[in-house]
C-alpha cells in the first residue's frame, strides 16, 4: 500500500487508508475523474448525505469515476507539506492535480479556510483567476451555496440548489468542451443553478453597500420530481466511525413550518415527498447492501411526513431484522412516543410563548409540556433541549423562559420518568441567514450574549442540569460569512496564512486570528453585523432562491407584531416556491 | 456457536478493533446470517473477538466467535461474499461454547522481514532487549515478553506474550530490535499464529485450543 510510513505516523490512519466497502472502483475505464472533496474531516464528511448521493451517482455513470478527498487532520498534512507530498484521493491515492474536476461540498461558514489548505496541499493556487488550462475545473456546491460570495472567487463555478440534475448536464458540457475552460464556462452559466463568479461583476456605492449587479440572476436549481430522482441503493460504510453511522432515507425536501430564523426550511423550498412505497424499497435495499443496524428518515422535520405512519408500518420488517429506526428533526407537537426510549431532542428555540412567535415556532407551553410526560413515560433516558439566545426582540425575560422549560422538564422527569433520565440543555446564537426573513436583523453583541450564558449557566449548575452553549467568537465569524460579500475571501485567504484551519474545532479556533486579518484587509466585521434596512442590496440578491423578497419582509414585519404564519399544509402562504409548480403542497 | 479466524491485512490492517467488530457484524447481517443478539435495552449481535493488536500490523490469526447456527462451510462461504476486503475468513470451526480466546490468549508468533535479521539469530538470541520508556525516560527491558525468536527464510519469527497475561506489543518489540540492529528496516510484519493458555497452563495453538470445543 502507497503511504504505509505516513499512515503509521498519524492518528486514526483509516481515515486515508479506503478500500472502505461499497466504495467506488478508481480503475473502471473512465473519461471524467471527478474528486469528491469535502472540507472537514472523514467522520464529518462521511455522515454527509449530500456526499453519499453524489458519490454513487456520479460512480453509476458509464463515463465517470468519482474518488474522495476529505481535509486531512493537522497531522498528516504536517507530515504532507514536510514531504512535499500533494493531497491524494482516498481511493487511488492519485494527487488532486490529477483529476478532471475537484467538487467541493460546502456546507458550513467555519470551513472556509479548509477549502484553501486543501488547494495549497494539491498544489493549485487559490484563487480561480490564478489556475489555468492544464489544471482541474474546481466547482462547488452544498447548502452554503444560497450566499457563496465569500468564497465565490476560489471557484471557477458554483451549483447554487440541489446538484443531482445540475451535475449531469455539467459533466455532459465538460465532455463537449473539455480542453476549453472558458467556452466551458461561458456556456456552463446558462445551466439552471450553475454560477460562474467570473462573469458576474458587483457594483459597490460609497458607503460600502452594494449597488447592484452586472449579470443576469442565478436560478436555484432544484430536483423536480424528487420521488423518481437518484437515491443510492448502497452506501459507503466508514472504515471508522463516522458522526452519523447508519443508512439513511430522505422523506423529503423543504420544510411547511416557515421557522423565520430557518435557512434550510426556506432555501430547500419547494416542498417534495417521496413516496412511502418507494422509501420502503430503498431502507430495505440499503439495510440489504449495507448491514447497518440502523436507518434514519431524514428530513428537515419528519413529523411532517404526511404517511410517516403508514411508513413506519411497512418499515417493520426491518425492525425484526434488529434495525433501529431513528426519526431525527421531531417537532414537539405530535411526536412519536415510541421512538422515546433512548436519547430524545427537542428544540423549543425559545423560552416563552411571546418569542416562540416571533420566530413562528408555532408550539405552545401546552404542547411542551404534553411531548416532555410522553417523552418520560415512553422512557426517555436523555433529553435534550435546543434554544437560541440573541433572537430578534429578545429580553431577559425569554432567557429566564429558558431556564423554566428546562426546570419544567427536570421536574416532570422525576413525577413522569420510570428512571432518572438526563436533560441536556444546549444553546447556540442566532446567527442572522440570507434567504430567511431574519435576513436583515443584526446578531447579538458579545457581551450580551456572554451575559445570558452566564444567567443560564449559574441557573443550571444550581440546579444539576447539563448546559453547553455556543461560542460567541465561532458564532459571529459565522454570521460575517453567512452574510458577506465577495471583499470578504482577502480575509479568508489573510486568516489562512495566519494558520487558521478547521475553524469550527474549538481546538483550532483562534478568534484573535481572524481578528487581525480583518484588520490587515481594512475590513470591519461590524459591517456584516448589523441590522440591514429592507431596500439596501444584498449580497445574494443576484440568486433566486425561489422565495420572494416581499415574502420575507412581510413576514419580518409579522415577526416585529408577534403574529404567526400558519403551517403551509394548512394554505398557502405565497412565498413563491410554488412559482416553479413543483409545491407538494399548492 | 461458530469461531472463525479471520485476516486483517491491507487498509483493513488500519482499522482499530472496536470499529472491526462493526465491520464483522455488518457483513454478517448483509450475508443474510442468522445470528442470536443480546436482550435487554440496546441488543447487539453476540460477537467475541480476540485481543486486540496494534494498528497498521497485519495479521492472519485474528479470531472471532458469533453465535449462530450456520455451519462453518457455508458461513465462509456467505461471510466471504460480503465482508470488507482484507477481513476474509480463512477457517471456521463449530463449537459448542464461547472459547473466550480474548481471555484464554497467551502468545503470537510474527513473522519479521528483513535481510538485515538473517544470520543475527544467535546474537537476537543471547541478547536483551530494551526500549526507552514512553515518556522518553529511563530504558525499560521487555526481554521477559520474548517468548522464542526462530530463524525464517526471509527473517525471523518471534513469539511474544500476548492477552491478559502478559502482553509485549509487536511495535515496542520493533522499536527494541531497532535499537539493536542499526540498519534493521521490517519490509513485512505479520502475525501469523495465536496461542492461547489451556486449562493445564500450557500455551498451545490456538486451532488447536479451538478443537477442544468442536461441536
Amino acid at each position: 500500500m502507497i503511504y504505509t510510513h505516513i499512515l503509521k505516523k498519524v492518528i486514526k490512519p483509516a481515515r486515508y487508508t479506503g478500500g472502505e466497502y461499497n466504495s467506488c472502483d478508481p480503475a473502471k475505464p473512465h473519461e471524467i475523474s471527478f474528486c469528491f472533496c469535502f472540507p472537514e474531516p472523514y467522520e464529518v464528511a462521511m455522515s454527509n448525505l449530500g456526499m453519499k448521493i453524489l458519490y454513487h451517482m456520479l460512480n453509476d455513470r458509464p463515463d465517470t469515476v468519482c474518488e474522495r478527498c476529505f481535509m486531512p487532520w493537522p497531522d498528516l498534512s504536517e507530515i504532507l507539506i514536510r514531504q512535499d507530498i500533494p493531497l491524494f484521493s482516498i481511493e487511488s491515492k492519485k494527487s488532486l492535480r490529477e483529476f478532471d474536476i475537484l467538487g467541493f461540498s460546502i456546507h458550513h461558514e467555519l470551513c472556509y479556510t479548509n477549502i484553501l489548505h486543501m488547494l495549497r496541499l494539491a498544489g493549485l493556487p487559490f484563487y480561480a483567476r490564478e489556475r489555468g488550462e492544464g489544471m482541474p475545473l474546481v466547482i462547488a456546491g452544498g447548502p452554503c451555496s444560497v450566499n457563496p460570495e465569500p468564497y465565490a472567487e476560489f471557484f471557477d463555478l458554483i451549483v447554487v440548489g440541489e446538484g443531482e440534475e445540475c451535475l449531469n448536464s455539467l459533466l455532459g458540457l465538460y465532455l463537449e468542451e473539455k480542453g476549453d475552460r472558458k467556452r466551458f464556462l461561458e456556456r456552463a452559466a446558462a445551466i439552471e443553478g450553475v454560477y460562474v463568479p467570473s462573469l458576474l461583476e458587483v457594483q459597490y456605492s460609497s458607503d460600502g453597500t452594494i449597488r447592484g449587479f452586472l449579470d443576469p440572476k442565478v436560478k436555484k436549481t432544484f430536483v423536480r420530481d424528487l420521488d423518481n430522482s437518484y437515491f443510492p441503493e448502497r452506501m459507503i460504510i466508514p472504515n471508522i466511525e463516522a458522526v452519523h453511522d447508519r443508512a439513511v432515507i430522505e422523506l423529503f425536501r423543504g420544510c411547511s413550518n416557515g421557522c423565520r430564523f430557518c435557512q434550510a426550511g426556506f432555501a430547500t423550498r419547494p416542498i417534495r415527498y417521496r413516496s412511502k412505497g418507494k422509501l420502503s424499497r430503498q431502507a430495505a435495499k440499503l439495510i440489504e447492501s449495507t448491514g447497518y443496524e440502523e436507518i434514519s428518515l431524514s428530513s428537515l422535520s419528519t413529523g411532517d411526513y404526511p404517511e410517516l405512519r403508514d411508513l413506519l408500518d411497512e418499515l417493520k420488517p426491518l425492525k425484526e431484522k434488529w434495525t433501529n429506526i431513528s426519526l431525527p428533526s421531531l417537532r414537539l407537537r405530535g411526536f412519536y412516543g415510541e421512538f422515546a426510549a433512548g436519547s430524545l431532542t427537542f428544540a423549543p428555540e425559545a423560552g416563552t410563548q411571546r418569542l416562540r412567535d416571533v420566530i413562528n415556532k408555532n408550539i405552545t407551553d401546552e404542547d411542551i409540556e404534553a411531548a416532555f410526560k410522553e417523552a418520560f413515560s415512553a422512557d426517555c433516558s436523555n433529553l435534550k433541549l435546543y434554544f437560541m439566545t440573541g433572537l430578534p426582540t429578545e429580553t431577559m425575560e425569554d432567557i429566564e423562559g429558558i431556564a423554566q422549560v428546562a426546570l419544567l422538564a427536570k421536574r416532570l422527569s422525576r413525577s413522569e420518568g420510570k428512571r432518572s433520565p438526563s436533560i441536556t440543555v444546549s444553546s447556540s446564537v442566532f446567527l442572522p441567514k440570507p434567504f430567511t426573513p431574519f435576513q436583515w436583523e443584526a446578531m447579538d453583541d458579545r457581551q450580551a450574549t456572554l451575559e445570558k450564558q452566564a444567567y443560564l449557566r449559574q441557573i443550571f449548575r444550581k440546579n444539576r442540569i447539563k448546559y453547553s452553549y455556543h461560542d460567541y467568537d465561532m458564532s459571529r465569524l459565522e454570521a460575517i460569512f453567512s452574510r458577506g460579500d465577495r471583499r470578504l475571501s482577502e480575509v479568508i485567504v489573510a486568516a489562512y496564512r495566519k494558520g487558521c484551519t478547521l475553524d469550527s474545532w474549538t481546538e483550532f479556533f483562534d478568534a484573535k486570528k481572524w481578528d487581525e486579518a480583518f484588520s490587515e484587509c481594512g475590513i470591519d466585521p461590524g459591517f456584516y453585523l448589523r441590522k440591514r434596512p429592507f431596500d439596501e442590496v444584498l449580497p445574494w440578491d443576484f440568486i433566486d432562491a425561489h422565495i420572494s423578497r416581499k415574502y420575507l419582509q412581510r413576514e419580518c414585519e409579522r415577526a416585529y407584531a408577534g403574529v404567526t404564519t400558519r403551517d403551509c399544509r394548512l394554505g398557502c402562504n405565497g412565498c413563491g416556491a410554488s412559482a416553479g409548480g413543483c409545491c407538494a403542497l399548492c | 456457536m461458530l469461531t472463525f479466524r479471520f485476516q486483517k491485512v491491507g487498509a483493513a490492517a488500519f482499522i482499530p478493533h472496536v470499529n472491526a467488530m462493526r465491520h464483522i457484524t455488518r457483513a454478517i447481517r448483509r450475508a443474510g446470517i442468522e445470528a442470536a443478539y443480546s436482550q435487554g435495552f440496546n441488543p447487539h449481535m453476540n460477537v467475541y473477538l480476540s485481543p486486540p493488536m496494534p494498528l497498521g500490523f497485519e495479521s492472519l490469526c485474528e479470531y472471532c466467535t458469533v453465535d449462530t447456527k450456520t455451519g462453518a462451510e457455508e458461513f465462509m462461504r456467505l461471510y466471504n461474499a460480503h465482508c470488507l476486503k482484507g477481513m476474509e475468513c480463512l477457517e471456521a470451526a463449530e463449537v459448542v461454547a464461547n472459547p473466550n480466546i480474548a481471555a484464554a490468549a497467551a502468545a503470537a508468533l510474527y513473522e519479521i522481514e528483513d535481510p538485515a535479521l538473517i544470520g543475527r539469530l544467535d546474537e537476537l538470541q543471547r541478547g536483551r532487549f530494551t526500549v526507552e520508556e514512553k515518556d522518553g525516560g529511563a530504558e525499560k527491558d521487555i526481554t521477559e515478553g520474548v517468548l522464542a525468536i526462530e530463524r525464517t527464510p526471509r527473517g525471523i519469527s518471534a513469539l511474544l506474550k500476548y492477552g491478559n497475561m502478559g502482553n509485549l506489543r509487536i511495535d515496542r518489540f520493533l522499536e527494541a530490535l531497532a535499537r539493536r540492529i542499526p540498519d534493521f528496516k521490517p519490509q513485512r510484519v505479520v502475525k501469523a499464529r495465536l496461542y492461547c493458555c489451556d486449562g493445564s497452563g500450557e500455551i498451545i495453538p490456538a486451532q488447536q485450543y479451538i478443537s477442544k470445543i468442536l461441536r
